[in-house]
């Protein structure tokens, strides 16, 4: 595909439904009473996750070998070629069944890195990367964050100094997501001690198995270890891993930004009301329905999710270029916001069983949910960041004394 | 000035609508004529006469009874222009409340009055009028009061529900009619009328089905809730706009206010509410006519819309300190209204209801 006359879409969704039929069930016909978590960056052991990972990485193979995988991509790198209309058809009909649940390592090797890497990265590099990483053959996850380079990103002191024809790393990143299941990592290292942090950062794709590179989770505070700490002992990478120019890192991880936001976008403009829902649902089990408190509590949830989901999609409509711009930022904010309304209206219903666990299905699993919200207001640019961002880009007020 | 014809209206047309009602805003109703006639308790008959001329009165009746057929999204266009300097004039009660009641009744004669320049309004929050039959079926003879009517001194023709032996049914009161006397409120917002309506014998047209007064109010509702919404987000949008541009302005420790995070975050915060809420305007704007989610979606929007412009002026005066609690200042007039807009279709808790009731909780 990719050549010659851009199909019907409704072709092209009927094609999809029935692939779909042939290889998912459909949520309305689930059997089994669906999963009762309701986390973010929730728990479960390492080797839970594995599971999850391979499940889903396996579900995008088949996607992309029946060409439902990567819809909007060239061919050249295993995609169809096809309008992003058609993408975006695909998702609404995939939501409808019922589908390996997400990874976020994946999300982001998916919807952020491989865009990011179509973006800046050489001809020889795209097709090196693009057909596996579309294909989850090949995943990669981001190494940003440091030790001493939380919110201020320009302060990163992850070095990479010129060794012969290649480049040796060291030092440390962390909050590294899925960095123990990625095969490699783009990370923004500072090649410049000297210049200010749009010259001095440079970025590199790095294999995560490579000498010198340790990887250890660390436990959140959900008790789930879906981060990572990662050691970067002297490790070497070829000239040929270099992401974009040298002194070029500042925009490589602005492209990244550009597409995070996109993703996050994506997702909450398609977000359903599955937390809405399942609330209702508690409240009736509780016989709270007709409770005042919760009635106000439901409206205002409900009110929360619809205006979000919205906003996202008028973000996406009027996004330049296909990417979204600090706007964006509102909907993170909405988005922590509207968990923590969840949470609060949980531990509500459920008074003590959210406290201690009486083995009822659907219950001590909100309080996962609940530890999960404080990672959602820092993770990604914390609620101040995004606040500034806002302030300074949108708004255009002066910029404060740094 | 030509009359706006709104049917079939393209995306580019409702920008030019919106282009010429902002102009005529600025011409007619900037907000320091606003104040000026709000302290003096005036009605604008140029203003008035202006947006019947224009067809935003008529905004909404059908072109076939001389309106300019216009859609939710026009309405939406409108209504954010005029919320900018808190110009209204009897908008939002003509074009948002009664016509849809009108229209909805089929009272083409009555549709061509507003059309024409006639002002309506919808009394909204019930009260304890009874209906008595006449000699004329369509006729009803009327007693008792009812409170807090929008523009009920300016008003030509005031719609409200009568208690009949066949239920609550709907009635046009002419306002000029024997035994219908109206009392001005002292209104916290300055730029909007409210008054008692007093009936005693005072003779009233059937709008509608007998005992068909609920239908006909869910229209109004519906419809003043988009107007509402869209407004309030004006409101919220145009307060944010002055604070941010006094934040860079006024300086104190040597430094624009606005360079201090919490000065900033204080701005973000009312960003985001507005952003949300515009949002969900945009979004009820380009649902069709008949759309299922419609009265669920508009009292989504304006229930987000009260959020952001209550939380945004009263954010905007504190972000402007001492001289935004002036009575020469602005602020208040704002402030005033985005808090009396939030009473206009019913309070929080009925609207909380309204959204969950539309959910079949």
């Amino acid at each position: 595909m990719g050549v010659g006359p851009v199909p019907d879409l409704a072709e092209f969704v009927r094609r999809a439904r029935s692939w779909l039929d042939e290889n998912a069930p459909r949520v309305a016909d689930r059997t089994e009473l669906p999963s009762d978590r309701v986390a973010v960056f929730g728990g479960g052991s390492r080797e839970q996750e594995r599971e999850r990972f391979e499940a889903l990485r396996e579900w995008q193979r088949r996607k992309q070998d029946a060409g439902f995988g990567s819809v909007s991509w060239p061919a050249a790198y295993g995609g169809s070629g096809l309008p992003i209309e058609f993408e975006d058809a695909y998702s609404e009909l995939e939501s409808q069944y019922v589908t390996p649940e997400p990874v976020e390592v994946l999300m982001i090797s998916l919807s952020i890195e491989s865009p990011t890497i179509r973006t800046v990265a050489t001809d020889e590099q795209k097709s090196r990367w693009l057909p596996g990483l579309r294909r989850g053959d090949l995943v990669f996850c981001q190494l940003f964050s440091e030790p001493g380079a939380g919110s201020d990103l320009g302060a990163l002191s992850l070095s990479a100094c010129r060794d012969g024809d290649g480049w040796v790393l060291r030092g440390q990143k962390v909050w590294t997501s899925g960095a123990h299941l990625a095969d490699h990592g783009v990370i923004i290292t500072r090649t410049d001690r000297a210049a200010s942090r749009r010259q001095a950062l440079t970025a590199f794709v790095v294999p995560m198995d490579a000498p010198g590179v340790t990887i250890r989770p660390i436990r959140q505070m959900t008790d789930g270890t879906g981060f990572n700490e990662v050691f970067f002992d002297d490790v070497k990478v070829g000239d040929d891993l270099r992401l974009g120019d040298v002194g070029g890192g500042w925009s490589v991880a602005m492209t990244i930004l550009g597409f995070e936001r996109t993703a996050v976008a994506r997702d909450l403009g398609a977000a359903g009301t599955d937390l809405f829902d399942r609330l209702v649902a508690l409240a009736r089990r509780c016989d709270r329905i007709d409770d005042p408190t919760i009635r106000t509590a439901l409206a205002d949830l409900y009110l929360r999710n619809r205006t979000r989901s919205w906003a996202a999609q008028r973000a996406l409509r009027q996004a330049t270029g296909g990417l979204l711009g600090p706007e964006s930022s509102i909907l993170k904010l909405s988005f922590s916001s509207e968990l923590q309304a969840a949470g609060d209206l949980a531990a509500e219903l459920l008074g003590p069983a959210f406290a201690a666990d009486n083995g009822q299905w659907g219950t001590f699993a909100w309080s996962e949910l609940m530890c999960g919200v404080p990672g959602v207001r820092l993770g990604g640019g914390t609620d101040e960041i995004q606040k500034t961002t806002l302030a300074e880009h949108v708004l255009g007020m002066p910029k404060e004394s740094r | 000035m030509t009359q706006t014809s709104t049917a079939r209206m393209t995306e580019e047309d409702r920008t030019a609508l919106a282009g010429a009602v902002r102009t005529l805003v600025d011409d007619l109703a900037p907000v320091d004529r606003v104040r000026t006639l709000a302290e003096s308790e005036t009605v604008d008959a140029r203003w008035w006469r202006a947006m019947v001329d224009m067809g935003l009165a008529g905004l909404l009746v059908p072109e076939a009874q001389g309106g300019s057929g216009g859609t939710h999204a026009e309405l939406v266009a409108v209504a954010t222009e005029l919320g900018r300097t808190l110009a209204d004039g009897g908008f939002l009660a003509t074009a948002a409340l009664a016509t849809p009641v009108l229209a909805a009744a089929g009272e083409n004669g009555l549709l061509q009055q507003i059309a024409q320049g006639a002002r309506a309004t919808v009394a909204l929050h019930g009260g304890t009028i009874s209906g008595v039959a006449t000699g004329d079926d369509r006729m009803l003879e009327l007693h008792g009061d009812v409170d807090f009517v929008l523009d009920a001194d300016v008003a030509d023709m005031i719609l409200l529900e009568a208690r009949t032996d066949r239920g609550g049914t709907m009635v046009a009161v002419d306002a000029r009619t024997a035994g219908l006397s109206v009392q001005r409120r002292t209104t916290l917002d300055l730029t909007r009328s409210q008054g008692l309506v007093r009936l005693d014998g005072a003779r009233g047209r059937v709008v509608g089905r007998p005992g068909g007064s609920a239908t006909l109010l869910s229209r109004a509702l519906t419809t003043g809730a988009i107007a509402l919404a869209a407004e309030q987000v004006a409101v919220a949008r145009e307060v944010l706009r002055r604070a941010v541009e006094y934040a860079g302005q006024r300086v104190q420790f040597g430094r624009p206010i606005g360079s201090f995070q919490a000065v900033k975050h204080l701005c973000a915060d009312m960003l985001v509410r507005t952003e949300l809420a515009r949002a969900a305007v945009e979004h009820v704007a380009s649902l069709p006519d008949g759309d299922d989610r419609l009265a669920l979606d508009a009292a989504l929007a304006l229930r987000s819309a009260h959020q952001a412009a209550v939380h945004a002026a009263t954010q905007g005066i504190h972000v402007h300190g001492g001289i935004g609690f002036t009575w020469e200042h602005d602020s208040h007039l704002f402030f005033r209204r985005a808090h009396a807009d939030a009473t206009v279709l019913g309070t929080h808790a009925a609207q909380t209801e309204r959204i969950l009731s539309a959910l079949g909780l």
